[in-house]
């Protein structure tokens, strides 16, 4: 455990590493024998003339930007809907019992009922990815507000704050932690979601290349797509959580916690 | 973790002393209601032609149809028979490499960037790769399945073991307990952490079971879904989401079970 943070690093490296050499050797050795699993070289090829002909970079725009304006919507939604069920216990009692039923409903039985509704559109995309993501953050919202020390809302009403200044100096920052752990598996939820209207036939962005590539059997693309991906999923991540320690330090280790 | 799960219930004690308004909690029932009232709104009020919104009745009448031409048991029963098995084999590597990756004194942390990007690729993008690799088949489904829900436990089953108190890990040294003594030691100790990740697991599991039924048309619900959508049939697409529905909620139940049946033959975990 107690490894230093730099030779930490290097092994970061080293693991990945290994783990592309042994994939390369096994396939060049004939080790492993599948008629369209592409070595790494192979791969490496196929981003490189993806990279060049431009259309590596029109897909992952667009599946970026969807996946964004999804979130960003869905998080807006979500954090509104938390607060209001949160705030009120009535309220909470009458419709909770319903969120947990729809959030629990598998998501990927809905894309069908998206088809139907839009079509493969921008719309079924964006509606789509947003509703998956919108459910972390409504039910950590609520959590975060419902668990709210009873002695701080004490100190609130001791000092006779309005509304909107308890919710504004106490509630919404002592439930900060939990919205951003909502927040956070919705953008990944949301990235998700919009590979999947594109693999099921929205024609645009890097899912609907990636079954262009299958039916092209060209798997060294697909191959290269699934890791951009991978790297696209691990980015934005990556940028959520260097923003969140950005704008609150304090509430870093926390968020990261789960 | 451990910390963390300390002060959520200690917070939680103290608030019910103080109020019985205790955050988390099981919702009531009542709250259904709004959703039931919506669904009889539809059916009430609801286009009796409507391709985009037919009426909950019609999903029944699809249900039944389905029945009828024998499709619904056996679709279910392939989609159990995939998630069921994935779950198995997922169990058991997700907790045989936790327990090693958390064994591992030299900076088991430093895998942390391999194992970000594999448990964070998307199983949708895997879906047609490993169809390709693999060929359309239900060993497939198995692999993507395993590959995609393997991760929650072993990260749980991992973070347990790095969690296992000090005294315990000292007890396990002193004692000259090896080999097989030591592991169920450490399995027995780190359950709860293999059951959460279990609870976690379960449902992606069943999302990803669905997803590649419904991308590689592999016999299933999700098969059944694909083709109702393909054919423009709503009524039976809502149906269908209805019995995937029902289908997560039979899975939540049993994971809550053998959990709850698990740590009371084990004992009060104090974690």
């Amino acid at each position: 455990m107690a490894v230093p943070k730099r030779q930490a690093r290097l092994i970061g490296w080293i693991a990945p590493t290994i783990l592309v050499g042994l994939w390369q050797l096994s396939i060049v050795t004939g080790l492993i024998r599948f008629r369209y699993f592409p070595t790494p070289v192979a791969v490496a090829r196929a981003l490189h003339t993806l990279a060049v002909s431009g259309e590596l970079y029109k897909n992952t725009a667009h599946t970026v930007s969807v996946t964004l304006i999804a979130w960003v919507i869905a998080s807006v939604l979500g954090i509104a809907i938390g607060l209001v069920v949160g705030l009120s216990v009535p309220l909470w009692k009458g419709v909770m019992a319903s969120i947990d039923v729809l959030r629990s409903l598998p998501i990927i039985a809905l894309v069908p009922v998206g088809v139907i509704i839009f079509g493969f559109t921008l719309k079924l995309e964006i509606v789509i990815a947003a509703y998956a993501a919108m459910w972390p953050t409504v039910v950590n919202t609520i959590s975060g507000v419902r668990q709210t020390r009873a002695e701080l809302l004490d100190v609130g009403k001791m000092l006779r704050l309005s509304t909107i200044e308890r919710l504004r100096k106490l509630i919404f920052p002592s439930s900060l932690p939990l919205i951003m752990v909502g927040l956070r598996l919705g953008l990944g939820l949301s990235l998700v979601l919009t590979v999947v209207s594109e693999i099921v036939g929205t024609p645009k962005g890097i899912g609907n290349a990636l079954i262009s590539a299958e039916q092209a059997l060209h798997p060294g693309q697909m191959f290269a797509y699934i890791l951009v991906v991978g790297l696209v999923g691990y980015l934005l991540n990556g940028v959520f959580l260097y923003l969140a320690h950005f704008f609150s330090p304090e509430e870093r280790s926390r968020g990261m916690a789960k | 973790m451990t910390l963390q799960t300390a002060n959520t219930h200690s917070v939680m004690i103290r608030k019910s002393r103080h109020k019985s308004n205790d955050g988390k909690g099981v919702a009531p029932l009542v709250g259904l209601l709004p959703l039931a009232a919506l669904l009889l709104i539809w059916q009430v009020f609801g286009n009796p032609h409507s391709v985009f919104f037919p009426q909950p009745n019609r999903w029944f009448a699809a249900i039944d149809s389905l029945r009828q031409q024998g499709m619904l048991w056996s679709s279910i029963l392939a989609t159990a028979s995939t998630f069921i098995q994935s779950m198995i084999v997922a169990t058991l590597i997700g907790t045989a490499l936790g327990m090693a990756l958390g064994s591992i004194q030299w900076g088991g942390r430093a895998l942390d960037p391999l194992l970000d990007f594999l448990r964070n690729l998307p199983a949708a993008a895997l879906v047609p790769a490993a169809a390709i690799v693999l060929g359309t088949n239900t060993k497939m489904a198995l692999v993507i399945v395993v590959f995609s829900s393997v991760w929650p436990i072993l990260l749980n089953t991992r973070s347990a073991i790095l969690n296992l108190s000090p005294v315990l890990s000292s007890s396990i040294t002193n004692l000259g307990l090896g080999g097989f003594r030591r592991s169920s030691v450490m399995i027995g100790s780190a359950l709860p952490g293999i059951l959460l990740g279990v609870r976690v697991a379960a449902p992606l599991a069943l999302i990803v079971t669905l997803l590649a039924e419904f991308i590689t048309n592999l016999p299933g619900v999700g098969a059944l879904i694909l083709s109702a959508q393909q054919n423009f049939n709503s009524a039976e697409v809502y149906a269908l989401l209805l019995v995937a529905g029902v289908l997560a909620l039979v899975v939540n139940s049993i994971v809550s079970a053998i959990e709850a049946s698990v740590l009371h033959r084990h004992g009060p975990t104090t974690s």
